[in-house]
């Protein structure tokens, strides 16, 4: 997407994404929280379709805002006993976070400034991202296709296994 | 058209967000929030790369990536409603039976 | 664009694996509750027969769906490790279900998995496929580290295990975005060469590689990532324990070797020193925290963050050697720790809950059970690294791979602290042989027959590397040369 608009629709998603991803890790309401991971997760879908992904901003939405923020927000309900309102929700750690984000800023800055991209602009990603995923998907990433399905399987066996009551 | 680093600078920050939440967060639930933030971040990362390189490798990884964060997200909730059954909390703190 | 040939010779053995696994996870609720035992069977006849297709794919070195997936002589050894580690812990697991009344035949399904993830992760050098099989892995080995669900330690270790490695996740991932931003592949072999065809190596692919470096180093527990390591370790069931220590550390060590080492680790500038610091860290940290221990779990998880520490240096030095030292390492490793947790697992086993992990549990032992005893303290000799074990010779193989490329100090601190680690290997030792005390006698139930050929096969095999070593490293050396 390449017209005028793009620029500020960017900063309108990227201040939504931030501002919300912060509400979630300081709102003392758990139930907030995943709310607002939702509204997060759906502005990053908005980048995507900026960035011409729209195939992956449609899966964006139905398997992060579908799937995941609603499997969150059913183990909120099963463990309500703790998402009441006005809990602390910071442990002790502050410090040690204050310390890992300057260093991970710190270096990631310098290595913004450093850094030569390897930048091929003469080729353009197609316009129709699904069909070329799917071309992809079914020829030179099948490997990694199939072994995904085994990831899944292991993953529903596994949940159920340690889900379920006696 | 915006430029790339923009939105690595946009990647970069959730990033740091999700890797604050996990550290100084209380809840099982919000560190397992603040993971999704950022795989997030890692994903908006590929895919801005993606753009930029031109190669829709990236599409496919973004791909995988989401369908083992769901994965994920079914085994790790499981996880937090069984320990939830045994000892009637979500919160971090209280996992103290062994020294953490 | 084309359909890549497929040899599914070169895939059998982690096609049998996966095969098995589905196999027999559909016949689980086929079976009444007192039969799941026929599961366990099912899978190791399943796993020998990949073993055997193993043994038939070694020196083929061929790659399949267009160098997606690679079935040189590395993956088979490292193939091999894993296979063995699943049959080992399988047969500890069956008599310990039984008596921990957990005997759900889901179980075997999941180790097998996690085998077939493992199996995935060395057998490629696309990042987009040993992330897929790492994640296998790890998924299968959340729900075994909880799989006793009931007891509030093991759903505790299963819930720490998760969120570090979920929070690994996050590194590894980004770090690939980052490596693919600068090299604009997944490939190792692609991401060497984009790496060495530009005039500076970019910043970035150093973050990225250092953001891989921390991704991997949750699940090789190198310090500082290491803090989910003796939980996990304590709170899983003991042949759990003894399959994560063997099998999920040489798979993240195999994918770190394919990657840095052989990989494009050379090509990036600083790397070499984060590895030696983190390397210094990771083994002097974990023995120092070994000695305070007083459950023979969780002393077992430090000195398994010790041992890490020691296969980190294949990776400072870099060198072909070194990283053929570093697979028998890992051979010689877990065919020691898996023997060790056999004998935990039965200790263990005597009681309903986990009273009987404390080390004080095995005062007289070896008085009352000489082959127990025995066993388990050559396990612990072949730890501390005494000849003529296995653990001796890939310490020795290892250490000399560094030397003769000039890392005096960094062996020197290995040396130092291997003998620290000698004092907590020998106080389980010292006392098996001391008399038992007075007060109520701990009751280890009978080796059941699986239990005891798979506790003879270990001892036997820690020797047998140990003693005639020559094989085993010239395969070792064989497979990683066949990597380059």
């Amino acid at each position: 997407m390449d017209s005028a608009i793009a620029p500020y629709l960017f900063y309108l998603f990227s201040f939504v994404v931030v501002v919300s991803g912060l509400l979630v890790v300081t709102l003392r309401d758990i139930f907030h929280c995943a709310l607002f991971l939702i509204l997060c997760l759906f502005s990053v879908a908005g980048i995507y379709v900026l960035l011409g992904a729209d195939f992956i901003a449609a899966v964006q939405v139905l398997l992060y805002v579908g799937a995941i923020a609603v499997l969150m927000i059913f183990a909120i309900m099963l463990t309500a006993k703790v998402s009441g309102i006005g809990i602390k929700q910071q442990n002790e750690q502050v410090p040690i976070a204050i310390i890992t984000t300057v260093a991970f800023v710190a270096i990631a800055l310098y290595g913004l400034g450093k850094t030569i991209w390897n930048i091929k602009t003469d080729v353009a990603i197609p316009d129709n991202t699904t069909m070329a995923i799917g071309k992809l998907l079914m020829t030179t990433y099948v490997v990694p296709f199939e072994i995904v399905s085994v990831v899944l399987l292991a993953a529903l066996i596994g949940a159920i296994v340690i889900a379920r009551r006696n | 058209m915006v430029p790339l680093e923009y939105y690595l600078v946009v990647a970069g920050i959730i990033f740091t967000i999700g890797m604050i939440g996990v550290i100084v967060a209380r809840n099982i639930i919000i560190i397992f929030m603040s993971i999704e933030l950022m795989l997030n971040a890692a994903n908006l990362a590929m895919i801005a790369f993606s753009r930029n390189l031109g190669s829709m490798g990236g599409h496919v990884m973004v791909f995988m990536i989401m369908t083992v964060a769901a994965a994920e997200a079914a085994v790790g909730l499981s996880i937090i409603i069984a320990l939830f059954r045994n000892r009637d909390s979500a919160n971090i703190d209280e996992v103290n039976l062994m020294k953490w | 664009m084309s359909f890549p040939n497929v040899d599914f010779a070169l895939l059998s053995p982690s096609l049998i694996v996966c095969i098995t696994a589905l196999l027999t996870m559909l016949l689980v609720p086929f079976l009444g509750e007192k039969r799941q035992v026929v599961v366990a069977h099912l899978s190791w006849i399943g796993l020998s027969i990949a073993l055997f297709a193993v043994s038939q794919q070694i020196g083929k070195n061929a790659t399949t769906f267009g160098g997606m997936f690679l079935g040189d002589d590395f993956s088979q050894f490292f193939s091999g490790i894993f296979i063995v580690a699943a049959m080992l812990t399988i047969f500890t697991s069956i008599d310990y279900l039984r008596r921990k009344e957990n005997e759900h035949g889901e179980y075997y399904p999941l180790i097998l998995f996690a085998t077939y993830g493992m199996m995935v992760m060395a057998s490629s050098s696309n990042l987009l496929v040993i992330f897929l099989g790492l994640e296998i892995m790890s998924v299968s080995l959340y729900v075994l580290a909880g799989f006793a669900r009931t007891e509030l330690k093991s759903t505790e270790a299963a819930i720490k295990y998760f969120l570090l490695g979920a929070f690994a996740t996050g590194f590894t991932v980004f770090g690939i975005a980052f490596v693919y931003g600068v090299t604009g592949t997944f490939d190792v072999a692609g991401i060497i060469n984009a790496a060495f065809g530009q005039s500076n190596v970019d910043t970035f692919l150093i973050i990225g590689s250092a953001l891989l470096l921390i991704g991997f180093g949750f699940k090789v527990a190198a310090v500082p990532f290491h803090m989910w390591a003796p939980d996990a370790y304590e709170g899983a069931p003991s042949p759990i324990t003894g399959f994560m220590s063997a099998g999920p550390k040489a798979a993240a060590f195999a994918a770190m070797l394919r990657i840095f080492s052989v990989g494009f680790g050379s090509t990036v500038p600083h790397l070499q020193t984060l590895f030696w610091i983190v390397a210094v860290a990771t083994m002097t940290v974990g023995n120092i925290i070994a000695l305070r221990q007083n459950n023979i779990k969780r002393m077992l998880a430090f000195s398994s963050i010790a041992h890490a520490g020691y296969i980190l240096i294949a990776l400072v030095v870099g060198t072909g050697e070194a990283s053929s030292a570093a697979a028998l390492y890992l051979l010689a490793y877990a065919l020691t720790n898996l023997g060790a947790f056999m004998v935990i697992a039965l200790v263990d086993s005597g009681a309903k809950h986990d009273e009987f992990t404390s080390i004080d549990t095995y005062t007289g032992l070896a008085r009352k059970r000489p082959f127990l005893g025995l066993a388990l303290t050559l396990f612990m000799l072949s730890l501390a690294g005494f000849p003529p074990t296995a653990g001796f010779m890939g310490k020795f193989v290892l250490f000399k791979a560094a030397v003769s490329q000039g890392f005096y100090v960094l062996i020197v601190i290995a040396v130092l602290n291997s003998l620290v680690s000698v004092f907590y290997y020998l106080r389980v030792v010292v006392k098996m042989f001391m008399t038992e005390p007075d007060g109520q006698p701990v009751e280890v139930p009978a080796v059941p027959v699986f239990l005891m050929v798979a506790l003879a096969f270990a001892v036997a095999a820690v020797l047998l590397i140990g003693v005639y070593p020559q094989g085993w490293f010239n395969f070792a050396g064989l497979s990683i040369l066949g990597a380059n």
